[in-house]
């Protein structure tokens, strides 16, 4: 078992986690509580994968695998944008329960999902010919990076980089990211200084529709060859890390990176000579259990000695009425 | 005069009725079911023209459409809301404290554990080994529930997050165990099921086999039913249940009332927990129609019972009485799916009706309010008229 194996294999978890986990964080940045991340990162595989499947049917972007799967990361991530809008219409203009829409969400995304699959495929699993990884040799002369970076890699590693990176810019330097958060921290201050925290919140809820509905192919493309409809409870993991991560996205990455080694850890154990001589030698012994334990059992660990002050925007869940104040 | 007057004091007393929060809370969950069965017809109706009619037919009567008669049909509609009522109210309790507990699937995981491991080992137990291997459940369940409630309380880590780490928590501890050290004992290498739980350990059909005979409705709904009650003497006529609720109502409030707050978490998720492990256990439990009990895949998948208990307690206003009724409607529908598939109707318009369903009783509860509002303005400008009409004939 190799060092670049087990990185390249942490990055198939980090990367939706973490995504997925960043859409959460700009809804709940200007006030809305998103519970419904699993259900748009279903709708958004599904529509993603659907699309490269009737592409790779007609015989389009044969040979442009990448742009093809820029095409059907776009679809993801505007299908996804389309369910955000139930929540915020819900959560913004009906200032209803956050919690109930973002159920509903769920639950309407996961019966949509196999209905049209059903009737626009036939089937509740919609195929793809998997042809995204990189294989490329670019950096062949320095093997452990290539690997990593080139030939076990996908353009959506470095897709979801780029909006981190853009991430932490907004939140830090730009006067959007700014007002965002004021409308997450303290509505009627933000209102009293002219912004329109509306405006704000919903756009804070498309732009995570958008983020977790292209996290769903993104969780979809380097672990499957179909999708089934559904994406294993990634949603609510990243809702997870978005927590575990304070609210900041540099430590989101740090959250998701922690979880995705340990998830890892969890899948490749018994490749680790070490420990397969020890289950060899204590069959009985749960080891197996330990390490999918684990990345669950360390993150609580965690939270428990960095949780004492929490850093959730101080306003998200609660409705906003402009009128009010 | 008198006969007048009596009629006059029930439309008072109906009116008076339209005010309570009771009547805004029925009247929202029956117009988003209202317009989640419309919406569902036309989805229906724009997929399968041809069948739609006969198809909305069978959506309604659910259960009654049984082919073996409706009574088989009620029986079974009773046998599979059990465990749904459980976790239901698992939700709707820790909802009442403020607390959302998404943990609901985990500790309905390790009641099912627990029980089945009394109901297949504990031959000793005799005519006890149903109950005990309840009351196991129910622990079991308090136990996981309690822990996201201690880590709120000690290391102030957010309940959420807590709840879904320990859902998969229970899953991978469940099948490693049974994997491993009770591999032997428990678990069917055939199927990689458990084996099913010791005639003593389930639950007795008690009447229930005479009135709705091969429906697999058995005691454990009648456990279910004295669930809801006693939940609701708890949370509405008890001063425990009043602290509990002021936790949820108001913070701070119940602070200055003197309520121990994260006492009230601990207990709430407790309460919740073992609710939830009573449910997941009955489902265990459960003789089910051929008398051969029920199983767990070891599977590593979160089940979803304790998921559906969600929509439930939501649907229900969190109310134990609500509960009880949002899981027999759900129910209802759901058996449908059957009905449906077999005139070639996809069954998940059923679920794709309970999730809009859910969709609009999230802000029916306003519609209700200006539904009351309404009401309340007519009658008014109908007193101003007569009024009126008085003032105009002196």
């Amino acid at each position: 078992m190799s060092l670049e194996f087990i990185i390249a294999q942490s990055l198939i978890f980090i990367m939706p986690l973490l995504i997925v986990a960043l859409a959460g964080l700009y809804s709940e940045k200007s006030g809305t509580v998103n519970i419904g991340l699993e259900g748009m990162m279903v709708m958004g595989a599904f529509a993603g994968v659907l699309f490269i499947n009737r592409m790779q049917g007609a015989g389009r972007f044969a040979n442009t695998p990448q742009l093809l799967l820029i095409f059907g990361l776009l679809v993801a991530a505007a299908v996804g944008l389309l369910l955000s809008i139930l929540l915020a219409f819900l959560a913004i203009k009906m200032k209803a329960d956050q919690t109930i829409g973002g159920t509903a969400i769920n639950l309407l995304a996961v019966a949509l999902v196999i209905f049209l699959s059903k009737a626009l495929v036939g089937d509740t699993r919609v195929p793809f010919t998997p042809v995204f990884e990189f294989k490329s040799s670019f950096l062949s002369g320095i093997p452990f990076l290539n690997y990593i970076l080139f030939d076990k890699a996908y353009l959506t590693t470095y897709i979801v980089f780029a909006i981190l990176l853009l991430t932490v810019f907004i939140f830090r330097s730009t006067k959007f990211g700014l007002r965002l958060s004021a409308c997450g921290e303290h509505p009627q201050a933000a209102q009293s200084a002219g912004i329109n925290v509306i405006r704000y919140r919903w756009i804070g809820v498309l732009i995570s529709g958008f983020l977790a509905g292209m996290g769903g192919l993104i969780y979809v493309i380097p672990s499957s060859a179909s999708f089934d409809g559904t994406v294993s409870g990634y949603g609510f993991l990243a809702l997870g890390v978005l927590i575990f991560g304070q609210w900041k996205p540099v430590k989101i990455l740090w959250a998701a990176i922690f979880f995705g080694f340990f998830k890892t850890l969890s899948v490749i154990f018994f490749g680790i000579s070490f420990i397969a001589s020890l289950t060899n030698m204590f069959p009985n012994f749960p080891f197996a259990m330990i390490f999918r334990m684990l990345p669950f059992l360390a993150t609580m660990v965690v939270l428990a000695i960095t949780s004492k002050k929490s850093r959730a925007p101080k306003a998200a869940g609660i409705p906003f009425d402009p009128l009010s104040t | 005069m008198t006969s007048n007057n009596k009629s006059y004091s029930f439309r008072e007393k109906l009116k008076a009725f339209s005010q309570t929060d009771r009547f805004k809370m029925i009247a929202s969950s029956l117009i988003a079911i209202f317009l989640g069965i419309l919406i569902g017809f036309i989805v229906i109706l724009i997929n399968n023209p041809s069948v739609a009619f006969s198809g909305f037919g069978r959506l309604l009567m659910g259960p009654l459409n049984n082919p073996n008669g409706a009574w088989i049909g009620i029986g079974q509609l009773m046998y599979r809301s059990t465990p749904l009522i459980f976790t239901g109210l698992a939700v709707a309790v820790a909802f009442k404290t403020g607390v959302f507990n998404i943990g609901a699937s985990g500790q309905y995981m390790i009641g099912l554990f627990v029980a089945s491991i009394i109901g297949v080992l504990g031959d000793g137990l005799g005519f006890m080994q149903w109950p005990v291997a309840l009351l196991g459940g129910a622990l079991a369940g308090a136990f996981w529930g309690a822990i996201p409630g201690l880590f709120k309380a000690f290391y102030n880590v957010n309940i959420v997050i807590s709840g879904i780490m320990f859902n998969y928590i229970a899953v991978y501890f469940i099948n490693g165990i049974l994997g491993t050290v009770l591999r032997r004992q428990m678990v069917d290498s055939n199927n990689n099921r458990t084996i099913k739980v010791d005639q003593a350990a389930r639950t007795p059909y008690a009447f229930f086999d005479k009135i709705f005979p091969n429906s697999g409705a058995d005691f454990g709904f009648i456990l279910a039913v004295i669930a809801v009650i006693v939940v609701f003497i708890i949370m509405n006529k008890t001063v425990f249940g009043r602290e509990l609720r002021s936790v949820g109502l108001n913070k701070d409030a119940a602070k200055y009332a003197g309520v121990n707050e994260k006492k009230a978490i601990i207990t709430s998720m407790a309460i919740s927990g073992s609710l939830a492990g009573m449910g997941g256990a009955l489902f265990i439990l459960a003789p089910t129609v051929f008398n051969l009990g029920n199983a767990y895949a070891l599977e590593n998948v979160v089940l979803t019972a304790g998921f559906d208990g969600i929509p439930i307690a939501l649907l229900g206003h969190s109310n134990p009485i609500g509960v009880l009724f949002s899981t027999l409607f759900i129910t209802y529908i759901k058996i449908s799916n059957v009905g449906l598939q077999s005139i070639g109707i996809a069954s998940e318009t059923v679920d794709l009706i309970v999730a809009i369903i859910l969709y609009f009783s999230a802000f029916s509860l306003i519609i209700s309010q200006y539904l009351a509002n309404f009401l309340k303005n007519r009658r008014k400008r109908k007193k101003e008229l007569q009024i009126d009409g008085t003032e105009v004939g002196v």
